[in-house]
């Protein structure tokens, strides 16, 4: 099976006052019809900037953004209009998304419209169809965006983004702006419509616990680049990054007898500046396992097993025990909660 | 939740709706220098338009004996100057061409100005840079010389006169609108428009425009005060149109009589300072009823 | 007695009422969390132990802090026992600091607020404050401006700001929201450190029960401005008391290490949390719970058992809370032992 979305080895570059930055540098990875990647990584990573280059918001620096084999990273304006209508884009702050102007009705008829899609009662019945598929009454269309709360425009950005019956939707951060109770309604109703009509999501968050409950496949970001990459079952087994794992145990879970962090296994300092990536690996200066070769050479992203790729001098360099991820002699960041 | 954020009552429509949702317009009446200035606009507006009911004949021609002090012949309520023309008839006339010219400068200022500053703040860039090059050529000239030379090029009639504040006028709305624009652009709204297919034209008049009005209004009552302000200065010195009376030209022939028929100026001069209070009072006004600093949840 | 004791601790802005009758105690050396959705009246809690809440907002009840009332404290001695007494850290590391100050200077104004020392040896004592909260090469930092530090680093210099006159109570409120994981851990973590070795009372207030549970000893759940629930961190976690606090449990999707687990729905909660002036009559929660039927119509007493509390009519807290032992930390209850 050929993938629905293929990225490779796309740059995202801005130019700022202090000096021209690479917030996505040589990400590629692959997602297939129906299927939900997880992007994760802290904030300034670039996961926004991935999602906007392939929503084309903005304009890749190199690579490819292939969409059923269709490279739309290099289509423009005229070219490119025709395609918009497959992938679309769930942003993360309900209270930007929408034009404080425009009533939801409006907001969601604007896709059919720039579309050319059907006459004026064909867009009220799907404006109603599709009110009602994300859960809102369809008595409500007549409404301002701040007449309803943070979840119910989360909702609203939702079915804009069905308009169009897209088989991708990247959802950036879609529940961070909620409440609890919020995400649990917005997640679900995510889950729905994927297992409904077999949409694909680039699911981006930094809420690691999410990702778990919604994501296929995950992508772990630091500076830029995939540090690690697998499917549901290999990555939450057994992690293989130091990095997926200094995140995954600074994560709170809601376990009382983890009470009194163990100092020793918070993962020291912040994200460099990405003006300048030091050079090798990026990750090096927080890394308790660095070496000198990590300082001077990058890593390259491998294939560890099946699917699962890491970009690490611990499961790739010459000396390292063959197999990876399974060797014993591997430092551990989550040694004391592996044996559960 | 808060809703802080997406209240930009920005186009009339936007202030009728939240005035119309203020039970018993509290608001309005909360906000004093709002109907005061309202109030007096009214009176101008009202003097303007029955200017040519009350004084049919034409204000410039003799009606009785020059320099009669306001208050002694009851034919002129507010005196003769000093050519015997009746001061109430003169000054009932050039209401209507001080509010004019006024009205017609700041339109074209804002006109100039909006699509100047939503362009520079969208497009960003070259297409910026070069905006806001030229709007800080206007801006370092200084507005009344330049003013003062372009009618002398253009020959005083009012129209002129208006084209010529209105053209030194845009620039400070240009800015004021790029600086909304800039960050309207960065919304995720925008964004929303443009994964939709949607071209740069039709981002820009449907959700980029009308989304960074807001500062405009408050300035654009402001805007017409300046314009008064600068209209009574051009005809004070002389360069006003020959063919209509301004307040600014009456001021400017009384001058010569100010220390024995000091009303002469005065009157003239009130009414310049009534008016352009009451636009800059709308314009406080406005400010508080649309940037209420109580948080609005 | 306790280091805090609140009685009754309410806040009104006009008819809305944001907080209502809240009553607690925190001891020295321990942490309270106060965990709730947003809007339910965490923060303003925090402002009026502290008197910080804006004119039209009103404080009633009492709140006592080593047996001194603040209550009734004129404003001139108020403003002594905030900083000196109670410190407090909010969750916006990036507005808490003065953009053309230097950190040094910040710290060190902090630490002469409240102390006779001289300008050097303020700045010395700030040294001292950032490196207690391990701010590397805090001698260098000093005279730095905060746009130099990231959002961690802020926090810790707000942190450090924030205990520079050893106070008794120190009230965190959200003071992770706005940072990444990793740095999360760090801060909260430090906080901990902080508590332990300086014996302060630490208010922890979160939305995160995942943060409530790795840092708290004990925890208080608001809803609509009213305390429904109060338990010991591990009884909480192991039986929630409140559908409330079940069903928020139940909605955040759990961190499974090893095997993920199978896809679930989350349980979600109908509707929306109730807006301060527009609580429904009777149990706020009714409009959203499960369990909800005529007799919730009227307020539910809030029932308590030693150290945990319930309001809700179907919960029969005597019958259902494990038994109380008396707690290590609480010396009064030491001494009644003897
Ligand atoms: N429009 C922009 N101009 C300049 N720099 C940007 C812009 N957008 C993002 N960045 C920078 O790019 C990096 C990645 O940002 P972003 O993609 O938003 O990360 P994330 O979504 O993971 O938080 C950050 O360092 C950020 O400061
Ligand atoms: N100045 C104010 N006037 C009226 N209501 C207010 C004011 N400030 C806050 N509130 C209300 O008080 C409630 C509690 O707010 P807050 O304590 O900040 O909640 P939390 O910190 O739990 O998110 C909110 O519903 C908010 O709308
Ligand atoms: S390559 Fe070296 S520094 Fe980078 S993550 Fe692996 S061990 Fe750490
Ligand atoms: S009192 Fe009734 S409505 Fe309230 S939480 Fe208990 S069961 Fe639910
Ligand atoms: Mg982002
Ligand atoms: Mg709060």
């Amino acid at each position: 099976m050929s993938a629905l979305l293929e990225v490779e080895d796309l740059r995202v570059r801005y130019a700022t006052r202090r000096g021209s930055l690479m917030a996505v540098d040589g990400v590629s990875f692959s997602l297939h019809a129906g299927r939900t990647l997880g992007l994760v990584g802290e904030s300034g990573c670039g996961k926004s900037s991935l999602g906007k280059a392939i929503m084309r918001i903005v304009d890749p620096h190199s690579g490819a953004i292939r969409l059923d084999g269709v490279d739309i990273g290099r289509l423009s304006g005229r070219h490119l209009r025709p395609h918009r209508r497959r992938f679309q884009m769930v942003f993360q702050d309900p209270a930007a998304s929408l034009d404080p102007r425009q009533r939801i009705r409006r907001a969601l008829e604007e896709p059919l419209a720039v579309h050319g899609r059907g006459d004026r009662s064909e867009r009220r019945d799907r404006v109603r169809e599709v009110m009602a598929q994300v859960g809102l009454h369809p008595e409500m269309a007549d409404r301002l965006p701040h007449e309803f709360s943070g979840g119910q425009r989360q909702r609203i950005a939702i079915a804009r983004a069905l308009m169009l019956e897209p088989s991708l939707i990247v959802c950036d951060e879609p529940v961070s702006a909620l409440d609890v109770s919020l995400q649990a309604q917005i997640l679900n109703l995510l889950a729905d419509l994927q297992a409904s009509r077999g949409i694909a999501y680039l699911f981006i968050s930094h809420d690691l616990s999410v990702v778990q409950h919604l994501a296929d496949r995950i992508a772990v970001m630091y500076l830029g680049q995939i540090v690690e990459i697998a499917d549901r079952a290999a990555l939450w087994r057994s992690p293989a990054h130091p990095y997926t794992q200094a995140l995954i145990a600074a994560v709170p879970r809601m376990a009382p007898e983890r009470r009194g962090l163990d100092r020793t296994r918070l993962l020291p300092g912040d994200l460099p500046a990405p003006q300048d990536p030091p050079p090798g690996c990026r990750f090096a200066g927080r890394c308790p396992f660095a070496t000198r070769l990590c300082r001077e050479q990058a890593p390259r992203l491998a294939e560890i097993a099946p699917g699962h790729a890491v970009a690490c001098h611990l499961h790739t360099a010459p000396d390292a025990a063959p197999g990876g991820a399974a060797a014993p002699s591997l430092p551990h960041f989550l040694q004391k909660d592996t044996v559960q | 939740m808060s809703l802080s954020t997406p209240t930009h009552g920005g186009m009339p429509g936007g202030i009728l709706q939240r005035l119309m949702r203020t039970p018993g317009l509290r608001r309005l009446r909360g906000s004093r220098a709002l109907l005061v200035g309202l109030l007096l606009l009214a009176a101008v507006v009202a003097v303007a338009l029955s200017a040519g009911l009350l004084y049919p004949g034409d204000p410039r021609d003799m009606a009785g004996p020059a320099g009669t002090w306001p208050g002694i012949d009851a034919r002129f309520p507010l005196g003769t100057d000093m050519l015997g023309r009746d001061m109430a008839a003169a000054m009932a006339h050039s209401a209507g061409t001080s509010l004019t010219v006024g009205i017609a400068a700041a339109t074209l200022a804002l006109l100039v100005g909006i699509a100047a500053g939503v362009l520079a703040g969208y497009f960003g860039g070259a297409v910026d840079d070069v905006l806001m090059r030229i709007s800080e050529l206007f801006q370092t000239m200084p507005s009344l010389l330049f003013t003062i030379i372009l009618v002398v090029i253009l020959g005083p009639t009012t129209a002129s006169i208006s084209f010529a504040i209105g053209i030194t006028a845009w620039p400070q709305i240009a800015r004021l609108v790029r600086a909304e624009a800039v960050r309207v652009r960065r919304l995720d709204y925008v964004d929303a428009a443009v994964t939709l297919g949607m071209g740069h034209g039709r981002i820009v008049l449907l959700h980029v425009l009308p989304n960074s009005l807001a500062p405009v209004v408050v300035a654009a009552s402001i805007l017409v005060a300046q314009a008064i302000l600068s209209d009574a200065s051009l005809s004070f010195l002389g360069l006003g149109d020959p063919n209509g009376m301004s307040w600014g030209s009456m001021v400017g022939a009384g001058r010569p009589m100010l220390r024995t028929a000091w009303y002469m100026t005065a009157l003239p001069g009130g009414a310049i300072f009534l008016t352009v209070m009451g636009f800059m009072l709308i314009g406080n006004g406005l400010n508080d009823l649309l940037n209420p600093r109580t948080p609005v949840r | 007695m306790s280091l805090l004791e609140v009685e009754d601790l309410t806040v009104r802005f006009g008819d809305a009422v944001v907080v209502d009758r809240l009553s607690f105690s925190v001891e020295a050396g321990e942490t309270l969390a106060i965990v709730g959705e947003s809007g339910c009246g965490k923060s303003m809690t925090a402002l009026a132990l502290t008197r910080l809440v804006a004119p039209p907002g009103r404080i009633g009840g009492r709140v006592r802090l080593d047996g001194l009332d603040l209550t009734g404290l004129p404003e001139a001695r108020m403003r002594a026992v905030r900083g000196d007494r109670i410190g407090i850290v909010f969750q916006d590391p990036m507005s808490a600091l003065n953009p053309v100050l230097t950190v040094g200077e910040q710290v060190a104004e902090a630490v002469r607020a409240h102390s006779p020392l001289g300008a050097r040896a303020a700045r010395a004592r700030a040294a001292e404050l950032l490196d207690l909260v391990h701010i590397p090469d805090a001698h260098r930092r000093l005279d730095d401006h905060p746009h130099r530090f990231s959002g961690g680093m802020r926090q810790r210099v707000a942190i450090a700001i924030a205990i520079a006159a050893n106070p008794a109570l120190l009230i965190a409120d959200e003071p992770t929201t706005a940072l990444d994981v990793t740095i999360q851990a760090q801060i909260l973590c430090l906080l901990d450190e902080l508590r332990r070795d300086l014996g302060m009372g630490l208010i922890l207030i979160t939305h995160d029960l995942g943060v409530v549970a790795e840092t708290a000893d004990r925890v208080l759940v608001m809803y609509a401005g009213r305390k429904v629930e109060e338990q010991d961190t591990p009884g909480l976690f192991a039986a929630p008391l409140h559908p409330y606090t079940r069903r928020l449990m139940g909605a955040k999707p759990r961190l499974t290490l090893g095997e993920p687990p199978p896809r679930q729905r989350l349980q979600e909660i109908p509707g929306l949390v109730p807006l301060p002036g527009a609580i429904p009559p009777g149990c706020a929660f009714a409009p959203r719970c499960a369990d909800a039927d005529a007799g919730c119509a009227a307020v539910p007493p809030l029932q308590r058992h030693g150290r945990a509390a319930v309001a809700c009519h179907k919960v029969d807290l005597a019958a259902r809370a494990p038994r109380q032992i008396p707690r290590w930390t609480d010396r009064s209850q030491w001494r009644a032992a003897e």
